[in-house]
């Protein structure tokens, strides 16, 4: 087990490093010069802006900047914002509580909706309850989030007044950003449950379970759940990458001060290191937690290590 | 020598309307500045003071009682608060009120003395002298002297310091103290503009013993003598200011000389104002500074609400022609608008009226001169001479006589050619640009739209097929047209008909009224030429509470906040 | 579904107005006689543009669709059946798309080739790769250990052969399966990067692009974000019900597969790119 992990861990880098070069090379492919960004509408003489490219090293080659890139990031520096004059760690770890409160919220909630509802809809295989879930379901993988996000803010903050329509100054502001950022994956949960259910619910054990008159819920409890938990925990892990896309959305349309609030304003603004902090951290997020959903699988089944 | 002082700054006849801000300024044009400002660059410009007109609440003879938190939502957060290291446009919304001037603008479009008590300037206006107020001090203090002054410029002009502002100084060359109240400006070269740019609040003084101090860090620890002063900056979320203890109000533009009535102004981030518009309406913030037409036309008339516009303007959008500019001589279209008939007929297809009406929902101002109608130098009469009413048969006519006749399609042709043509856009004018696009179709034009976001756009724009372009500028001095005429694309390539010359020489005409003939005659030679096609000025808007009372903006397009109150 | 389908097809009978005409006298006009779903900002009906948008909406998406599927299937084909140095180095490839958030990806995409629909599209085929490489991968690993691949390779067939032939008519029905849900997520991304500001050029009546648009005017025109809304979402029960459809006709050994191996992560994943991309 514990060479399988390194060896994990042994690929995970590489493909970090990797990331980092592709990020780094999409932002200079991206049309935008980031000084010429950074004056207003009187640009100063092309000596003057060069001279500032010079002094930010994006007049050096592609592979010098990355490689001086690398070295700074391997010793914890991602570099100073060409707007702010700010460190990018610090800006980033001024909004990382943030958009991980967003997604640890939105995580549970989904869980919590998908897991009731494919439950729901599989004791009731075929009945109205499961369609209403399918249904249900459709409208949540259908809907865009930034659509959702207002409709929530018009009810619960503007007609109910029960929680704030923006920011992110406290807990409470991470509820409705969260929600929205839910019921999509809450949708796909939904579906997987009930699947796994009712295949689980045909089997012999179960079949047993009821027969020998033990109480619905102990059966459901039990018997079901453990055999469904494994699939599903996979699943929602595997959605926390999602939940960072949708972030960059979700963000915006709350006035969320997160991660990808930071993002998408430092992509429109060409700030490369900012850019590039973001990417590299939302990357690595999705690399660690494939690293441990791998970990899992290669515990519960033995045989994806050879796969691996 | 011309002496001048803080009481007498001189009046001009339209140049009320003149004074605008500068992060509207920069909103404005978009172009240049950081995508962030997209929004605001949909917004079109800001308020001033004067009548603002609509459902907007009448003006309060009651008096004003102090207390209370302003909670203002802003679409982007300030990247910086140290003025030597941005032009960003949110920046100079929180600058304006942390930050004094050396001079100010005055109701009326002239300039008054703020930090500083008059001035002088050299008959070669190479020489400008500023006499300080005594006794003056920072929020934390600190003496606010001729030391200050000089550090705060000199810290810009230092091309280390990198300062992006520092263009704007223009031939200014260096800031030297004579005694503890006296500053001298030395030029390289006779400017008219020096007392326009002074007067932008990038120029606050700042106090150099914690710009010394924190160093990098200053950005977010700020101090200056402003009404306000920095107290909480939450990333990303939100600004806090409290009144600052030290500050003493000079400009003739704030009628409360006092401490400002407020206990806070929270400047809310919130990108996207639609869900401004919710907090708006559920209690959470007491303003959106910015807002587009149509959610004016929303709110116009609704209870509990004010709708607060400024119809006059320092932006002017207008649409350009590809340009080619040699290495030397003149620069030239690109086909097909090498042909002015060509040019001409794009202004004839046009129903601006309708666009403002349908598209702005009324919040801009026709303007068929380059000249942003709250701007010094701009001409009423141009207005009227050289404006294009639609008429689709002239627009055909001049196609015609041109060359390209109507094919079966629709589509006119020439030697085989369909007149194809590439409309460039801000993502921000994506709205006006299918009507135009619309428009032009219905004359025989084929449009394809490239609606892009401001990077993109500035970057890529003189290297495409773009032929025609769409863009929004703003710039509260008359040397907008400089601006406009050195862009690096499409107009901004213009050399043609003795432009640059005429704009340099009214550019250093100190004298007014030789001044304002200088600039009306090189807007003169652009419209003659048809060198661009003026739209229209666009007004800014915001949306307050009824509760928010005296919301209204100064000769600087910002509210001026020490007067604001809040009813109980 | 049906009904999407044939609303593509005969467009042109169902609205026979023109799409971009505009009357900006008639602006925002809420659905009532004459506009069965009101008018835009510019007086442009909202119905006609929905339903001539449906060809290009709809055929974008499978375009989009088309790009992640063919090529990750490819991928997934050839690292799933070769393994060895060249599954390693698809691993890694896919492992590195999969490490941009899939929306991130597509923004970047997009950002490089500038906007408008069809690199829009492209952006979102790339970023659905990886998705379909890694459900194919595992699915031809399973189907690589059976009997019939097996006795064909006994029997001397060269591997191009026996992929062509033996595993991907097996692997066939998962892809059609997870391309149809993908194909709701493609719709989706569209949106998003509209809403972004990275979406399909103007007048183009696209469904993504009209619902970013319309939410602008959510206060006073309703109908403008909700119509195209609606369209999306009926497509996207559409292309749901043809999936499990396709789902339980075509291969009932999928269910079981599912839920005992990783072939689960692998549906996840496909479905989860179009998702992430939205």
């Amino acid at each position: 087990m514990g060479r399988y992990v390194l060896a994990r861990i042994g690929v995970a880098v590489p493909t970090l490093v990797l990331v980092s070069f592709c990020v780094f090379l999409m932002l200079r492919l991206v049309p935008g010069d980031p000084v010429r960004l950074m004056f207003g509408m009187t640009p100063p003489p092309e000596s003057e802006m060069a001279l500032l490219r010079h002094e930010l090293g994006l007049d050096e080659p592609l592979l010098a900047q990355y490689a001086a890139f690398l070295d700074r990031s391997l010793h914890g520096d991602l570099g100073v914002s060409y707007r702010s004059k700010e460190p990018v760690a610090s800006m980033i770890a001024d909004r990382l509580p943030r958009t991980l409160r967003l997604i640890g919220l939105s995580l549970v909630l989904a869980a919590l909706l998908g897991l009731s509802f494919g439950i729901l809809a599989a004791l009731h295989s075929g009945r109205w309850p499961d369609l209403a879930t399918s249904a249900l379901a459709v409208v949540g993988v259908s809907i865009p989030q930034f659509w959702l996000g207002l409709m929530l803010i018009l009810l619960f903050a503007v007609r109910l007044h029960w929680l704030p329509a923006a920011g992110s100054a406290t807990p409470a502001h991470a509820v409705l950003p969260a929600t929205t950022l839910a019921l999509g994956n809450a949708a796909v949960l939904a579906r997987v449950t009930r699947s796994a259910m009712v295949e689980i619910l045909g089997q012999d054990f179960v079949r047993t379970a009821w027969a020998k008159g033990l109480p619905p819920a102990r059966v459901v409890g039990v018997h079901v759940l453990k055999n469904v938990l494994i699939p599903f925990l996979t699943l929602a892990g595997l959605q926390l990458g999602d939940l960072l896309s949708g972030a960059f959305v979700v963000e915006n349309v709350f006035g969320y001060a997160g991660i990808g609030q930071l993002g998408v304003y430092a992509m429109a603004q060409r700030d490369f290191p900012v850019t590039q902090g973001v990417v590299l951290l939302a990357a690595t997020g999705y690399v660690l937690v494939n690293l441990v959903v791998d970990v899992l699988y290669g515990l519960v089944d033995p045989r994806i290590r050879y796969d691996a | 020598m011309v002496k001048k002082d803080a009481s007498s700054s001189s009046p001009r006849p339209e140049g009320r309307r003149r004074a605008r801000a500068a992060w509207r300024r920069r909103a404005r044009l978009g172009v240049l500045a950081a995508a962030l400002l997209l929004v605001l660059a949909a917004c079109g410009g800001g308020p001033t003071a004067q009548a603002p007109s609509g459902s907007e609440a009448a003006p309060s003879e009651a008096a004003p009682v102090a207390g209370g938190t302003l909670t203002l939502a802003m679409t982007d957060e300030p990247d910086t608060l140290d003025p030597a290291h941005t032009v960003a446009g949110p920046s100079e919304g929180i600058f304006y009120f942390i930050y004094d001037t050396l001079v100010a603008r005055t109701a009326d479009g002239g300039f008054e003395g703020d930090l500083a008590s008059d001035w002088s300037v050299s008959d070669d206006a190479k020489t400008w002298t500023f006499h300080l107020r005594p006794g003056l001090v920072f929020s934390n203090g600190d003496p606010l002297d001729a030391d200050a002054v000089v550090f705060t410029f000199q810290r810009i002009l230092d091309p280390a310091t990198q300062a992006p502002s520092k263009g704007f100084l223009g031939p200014v060359e260096s800031v030297e103290k004579v005694d503890d109240s006296t500053v001298v400006f030395h030029l390289a070269a006779p400017s008219a503009l020096l007392l326009d740019n002074l007067a932008i609040s990038y120029f606050g003084i700042v106090d150099p013993k914690a710009v010394q101090a924190e160093g990098d860090g200053y950005g977010r620890q700020p101090v200056g003598s402003g009404p306000f002063m920095l107290k909480e900056w939450a990333t990303g979320d939100h600004i806090t200011l409290v009144p600052n203890p030290n500050h003493k109000e000079f400009r003739s533009t704030v009628a409360n000389k006092g401490r400002p009535y407020l206990d806070a102004v929270v400047f809310r981030i919130i990108p996207q104002v639609e869900t401004q518009l919710a907090a708006l309406e559920s209690g959470e913030i007491d303003a959106a500074l910015s807002v587009q037409g149509d959610k004016a036309e929303l709110y116009q008339g609704k209870p509990g609400f004010q709708v607060v516009v400024n119809p006059a303007s320092i932006g002017i959008e207008y649409i350009f022609f590809a340009m080619e500019k040699p290495a030397s001589g003149e620069s030239v279209y690109k086909p097909p608008f090498d042909d002015i008939r060509v040019r001409q007929a794009v202004g004839y297809a046009l129903d601006v009226p309708g666009i403002i009406q349908a598209v702005l929902h009324g919040y801009a101002v026709r303007n068929c001169t380059p000249m942003p109608t709250g701007v010094f130098a701009y001409d009423p009469d141009l207005n009227q001479t050289y404006c294009y009413a639609q008429d689709t048969a002239k627009a055909g006519e001049l196609l015609d006589a041109a060359g390209w006749t109507l094919g079966a399609d629709g589509v006119r042709q020439k030697d085989g050619k369909p007149l194809h043509v590439e409309f460039w856009a801000l993502d921000a004018d994506k709205d006006v640009a299918q009507v135009i696009q619309s428009q032009l179709q219905a004359v025989g034009f084929q449009v394809d739209v490239k609606a892009l976001d401001v990077a993109t756009y500035v970057s890529t724009i003189g290297t495409s097929g773009m032929n025609l372009g769409l863009v929004n500028v703003g710039w509260s001095a008359p040397n907008i047209l400089d601006i406009m005429a050195t862009l690096g694309f499409g107009f901004g390539l213009y050399n043609r008909n003795g432009l640059p010359e005429a704009l340099a020489k009214a550019g250093v005409t100190v004298d007014e009224a030789a001044r304002r003939d200088a600039y009306v005659a090189a807007q003169k030679i652009i419209l003659d030429d048809a060198a661009i096609i003026p739209l229209y000025s666009p007004e800014g808007i915001s949306i307050a509470s009824d509760k928010v009372m005296n919301f209204k903006f100064g000769p600087d397009s910002h509210i001026t906040l020490p007067d604001v109150w809040l009813k109980r | 579904m049906a009904l999407v389908l044939l609303t593509a097809a005969f467009a042109p009978w169902i609205a026979p107005g023109d799409p971009t005409a505009m009357h900006l006298a008639e602006a925002l006009r809420p659905p009532g006689p004459g506009h069965p779903a009101g008018t835009d900002n510019f007086g442009r009906d909202v119905f006609t543009r929905i339903v001539q948008g449906t060809r290009l909406s709809i055929g974008a998406s499978l375009a989009a669709v088309a790009i992640a599927g063919v090529f990750g299937t490819a991928l997934g084909l050839v690292s799933g059946y070769l393994g060895g140095w060249v599954d390693l180095l698809v691993q890694r490839l896919v492992d590195l798309m999969l490490a941009f958030p899939g929306l991130l990806l597509a923004l970047g995409i997009v950002a490089v080739l500038g906007p408008g629909l069809a690199n829009v599209m492209l952006a979102v085929g790339i970023a659905g790769v990886p998705g379909f490489a890694r459900l194919v991968r595992g699915e031809t690993l399973a189907v690589r250990s059976r009997e019939f691949v097996l006795a064909a390779k006994s029997a001397g067939a060269p591997a191009f052969r026996i992929v062509l032939r033996h595993v991907l008519p097996n692997v066939a029905s998962r892809v059609a399966v997870v391309a149809t849900l993908a194909l709701a997520g493609a719709i989706l991304a569209t949106a998003s990067l509209s809403y972004l500001g990275l979406g399909a050029q103007p007048p183009t009546p696209a469904w993504g692009t009209m619902l970013a648009d319309g939410q602008k005017y959510i206060f006073q025109a309703w109908w403008l974000p909700t119509m195209p809304g609606l369209a999306i979402a009926v497509s996207v029960l559409g292309f749901n019900i043809l999936g499990d459809g396709l789902q339980d006709a075509l291969d009932p050994r999928i269910r079981r597969l599912r839920a005992t191996d990783g072939g689960g992560s692998g549906e996840r994943r496909g479905d989860g790119r179009g998702r992430g991309a939205a």
